[in-house]
């Protein structure tokens, strides 16, 4: 009997089919992979089955019974677990106390507890229990931030286990660990299975869903495209399911041929590296290109730009403009002519309660100044030069420079922080996530002016975990994985299917 | 407060499927807002103006709740002072005189100027608990300097104001460069400089031979306001242009709001925490020196007692005019009511005892408001 299954289960968001009929059964004693690239469908699902979501359509059946889950309590109550990718771990604690962090506790004094509460005792108990199975029991006195990070990992998956579930997901539970420190987590979850629990393995990394797994489902924009023994597969079959239609052999062609115009190489990088992934990154970017740097989530394509915009200092390596080295400051990056548009605008990019011309002529207000010596600002001519760019970004409605930033779309504020990389004058222009959490109109308009941009003189370098953003705007692609950039892809290479394919696999 | 951006992030698709009962939609309760709205919110309409979205139309930021709150709280703290100025008018007779409002004027310019500095500390996200001991050591030093050794009030007062400048220093290099917690950075100076004031002073106190052109010019009045009174709103302009009309003010702004995207803008974090901390350091030693000069005497921990007093106007400040940012008109706001009600309880002959407590309570008072106004009452 199946421990939890889906069946013909649909999932829609505002103008996006996120599930399309699909079915999943899971076993006890059984671990099921689960890949499927950005936006496949996998968290979705995972959020259907810890019953944050309520599926549009199908059935969900708890032990063969059908059930709908209006709450993720009603999923914990089914014997249901999450364990999520971020660490919750709290590093002044011991694991012990980690582990134990939140379980409503029976009161001693006889004051009324909680249903769910459990007695000091059985506490002890389940927690030795628990710490036997994952193989942590050496370590429950251990502060938190002492443990390795596959403990930390373990600590987590403990914590869920005194629920005493009979499914757990585990979502990317090897990210960022070392391979002897994942090793551990695989024993951990062999010693589960063999318990009888049912487990989902999400993960990027194929070869460890091959080894780890009885079972792999793939799923490819919304609908389960494979579901196979892992025998059956290999790493680089498994990539192209993942990737979508076969791939071919790299067509040689097309690279290579260049030369035929003069190129004029503004931004080079030369055997980069930067704490703690980064390796030996060299790139360069000419005027009028729009380059491409992908790679999965934790690789260092971020690292890469911000190391060049001066945020992150190179542990080796040379970062050279227009064949000058650049000092590794953001002031002198500035300086220099290199704009940053970072990622995650909230947190790096916009000051909510400033301006939007003050927004724009951040770090950058030379030519509004009273006098040269006297830092006194101009505001009116200020913020009608602002109006003036924002004009050419088409920012609307016009006239917004004395807004305060927060009151602006997120598309717009994407096009203030736009608006000061070209009141800088720059050179290089490094995009971070230039369209994260901007609707689908906004963000064609942000492409179009990238492209101008480049079109004008400009040297972009763009990062993006949406390959099909890269192939709408790049010439060339370069891939990373593990920190180090494994395929060059240029010309008819640069598809969502090599990009995707190249940055699970590594080097080919 | 501090409403989302409209469409900063992805919508959440777990709100989408599960809110099935949903409010009515945001166009037909705004058409019925419109249609039956009471006459105060009308009001409220014009105090708190509805921040128009860049898309045109679209959902506001601030929801109707929201700006009940933000217009309770931004009333609130000019209605209590209104309040206290009606109370202490009827029940003591001499509150609302020439004189008398001349020196609450008088007793508020230095409290102004020490408020001032701290405004432009906190606006960079930073604290300064050493208010105290440079005020203190400044009184002290002007006097040694003044009265004891006879030193020119002309040489004296830019040695003074160069050490607060150099107390500045001290703390804007600790906490921009090396990163320690202002907290605890300032505490300690404090005590520092608390300790040192005995020493500068020989733990006497200092009174008598105070050049007559000092105290003459400290207690004395151009056009029948008073200097001090003058100064502190010289200062308080220059350091409003300074906060709203220059490039520092914009940096340490900018800082104060998200330290991160400054940074990433190409702005010099440490350099500029290191400039905010010795205008604040310089404005407190400014008005130390200014007491030791009015009071014609000094004597180590009996100087001006500011911090608390400079704390709580600048976060009933906050409450006021830009609301959520700390800035120089709230702040003055802030000083007054803090004088007001001291001076109030004078009149009314009430106890000094009693007279802390029932300042203390009149400040959580508007703080609370501030409060409301800043986070929308939520706790977190």
């Amino acid at each position: 009997m199946t421990a939890i299954e889906v069946a013909g289960v649909s999932q829609t968001y505002p103008g996006v089919r996120a599930l399309t009929d699909v079915s999943l059964a899971l076993s006890p004693g059984e671990v099921v992979g689960l890949v499927g690239h950005n936006g496949a469908g996998k968290s979705t699902l995972t959020r259907i089955l810890a019953g944050v979501e309520r599926p549009a359509e199908g059935r969900l059946l708890v032990a063969g019974e059908e059930q709908s889950f209006h709450g993720p309590q009603d999923a914990i109550e089914a014997g249901i677990s999450v364990v999520p990718q971020a660490l919750g771990i709290v590093p002044t604690l011991t694991v012990r106390e980690n582990i134990v962090l939140g379980v409503p506790l029976q009161r001693r004094l006889g004051g009324r507890s909680r249903k769910s509460a459990i007695g000091r005792d059985e506490l002890d108990a389940r927690v030795s229990t628990v710490a036997e199975q994952l193989g942590i029991a050496g370590e429950l006195r251990r502060d938190g931030r002492d443990c390795s990070p596959s403990v930390q990992r373990l600590v987590m998956i403990a914590r869920a286990l005194l629920r005493r579930p009979s499914v757990m997901l585990l979502d990317e539970p090897t990210a960022a660990l070392h391979p002897e420190e994942a090793e551990r987590m695989f024993g951990a979850v062999e010693a589960l299975r063999a318990e009888g629990m049912a487990l989902v393995f999400i993960s990027h990394r194929l070869d460890e869903v091959l080894r780890i797994s009885s079972r792999v489902v793939v799923l490819r924009q919304g609908r389960v495209v494979a579901e196979t023994e892992p025998s059956a597969l290999t790493k680089s079959s498994l990539a192209e399911l993942v990737a979508g239609r076969e791939l071919h052999d790299a067509p040689a062609a097309a690279a290579g041929g260049g030369a035929a115009h003069a190129r004029e190489t503004i931004l080079r990088c030369e055997g980069l590296a930067v704490a703690p992934s980064v390796q030996d990154v060299t790139l360069d970017v000419a005027r009028g290109e729009v380059v491409g740097i992908a790679g999965l989530d934790g690789t260092g394509c971020g690292t890469v730009l911000r190391a060049i915009a001066g945020l992150a200092r190179p542990a080796a390596g040379s970062i050279l403009l227009n064949g000058v080295a650049i000092k590794p400051t953001r002031g002198a990056a500035v300086e220099a002519g290199v704009a940053f548009l970072p990622d995650d605008r909230v947190h790096n990019g916009i000051v909510p309660d400033m301006t939007v011309a003050a927004t724009v002529t951040l770090g950058g207000d030379r030519e509004f100044r009273l006098r040269r010596w006297l830092p006194v600002l101009r505001i009116r001519r200020e913020a009608q030069t602002v109006d003036g760019l924002l004009d050419t970004l088409d920012l609307h409605p016009r006239g917004a420079a004395r807004k305060r930033v927060k009151f602006l779309s997120g598309g717009n504020q994407q096009k203030a922080l736009m608006a000061r990389a070209l009141n800088q004058g720059a050179d290089v222009y490094l995009f971070d996530q230039p369209t994260e959490g901007v609707d689908v109109g906004a963000r064609q308009e942000l492409h179009r002016h990238i492209l101008q941009l480049a079109k004008e003189g400009g040297a972009v370098l763009v990062s993006s975990s949406e390959p099909e953003e890269l192939v709408a705007l790049c010439t060339r692609v370069l891939v990373m994985h593990d920190g180090r950039i494994t395929r060059r892809l240029t010309g008819t290479q640069v598809s969502e299917t090599e990009i995707v394919h190249a940055s699970l696999v590594g080097a080919a | 407060m501090s409403p989302k951006p409209e469409g900063s992030r992805p919508a959440d698709p777990t709100q989408s499927s599960g809110g099935v009962l949903t409010e009515e939609p945001p166009a037909a309760s705004a058409a019925a807002r419109q249609s039956a709205r009471p006459v105060g919110s009308r009001l409220l309409e014009r105090l708190i103006p509805r921040p128009a979205t860049a898309d045109g139309g679209g959902v506001t930021s601030l929801d109707r709740s929201a700006r009940r709150r933000a217009f309770v709280g931004q009333i609130g703290v000019p209605l209590m002072g209104l309040a206290l100025i009606v109370v202490f008018s009827l029940i003591a007779d001499n509150f609302l005189t020439g004189s008398n409002i001349k020196d609450i004027f008088s007793q508020a310019a230095l409290p102004l100027i020490v408020a001032t500095g701290l405004t432009i500390c906190l606006s960079m996200g930073e604290f300064d608990l050493s208010l105290n001991g440079v005020a203190g050591l400044a009184t002290v030093l002007m006097a040694v300097l003044v009265a004891r050794k006879g030193m020119s009030p002309l040489l004296a007062i830019p040695l003074v104001l160069a050490l607060g400048v150099g107390i500045g220093a001290v703390n804007g290099v600790l906490v921009g460069y090396f990163g320690v917690a202002a907290l605890i950075v300032t505490i300690a100076v404090n005590s520092i400089l608390q300790g040192w004031e005995f020493v500068v002073s020989g733990s006497v106190q200092i009174f008598g031979g105070f050049p007559p052109g000092l105290v003459s010019f400290a207690r004395g009045s151009v056009l029948g306001i008073p200097t001090l009174v003058l100064i502190a709103a010289a200062v308080a302009w220059l350091a409003w242009v300074l906060l709203e009309r220059t490039t520092l003010g914009r940096h340490l702004r900018a800082i104060g709001g998200n330290a991160e995207a400054a940074r990433i803008a190409g702005v010099n974090t440490a350099r500029v925490k290191l400039a905010g901390f010795i205008i604040t350091a310089l404005l407190a030693s400014l008005a130390g020196l200014l007491f030791a000069a009015r009071e014609t005497n000094a004597y180590p921990l009996n100087g001006l007692d500011v911090l608390l007093p400079s704390f709580a106007a600048c976060f009933i400040g906050a409450a006021m005019f830009k609301i959520g940012e700390f800035n120089i008109p709230g702040t003055i706001v802030g000083v007054m009511i803090a004088q007001i009600t001291a001076n109030g309880l004078i009149l009314l002959n009430v106890a000094t005892y009693a007279s802390y407590f029932f300042q203390g309570i009149i400040l959580l008072i508007a703080l609370l408001f501030a409060r409301v106004v800043v986070t929308g009452g939520r706790s977190t």
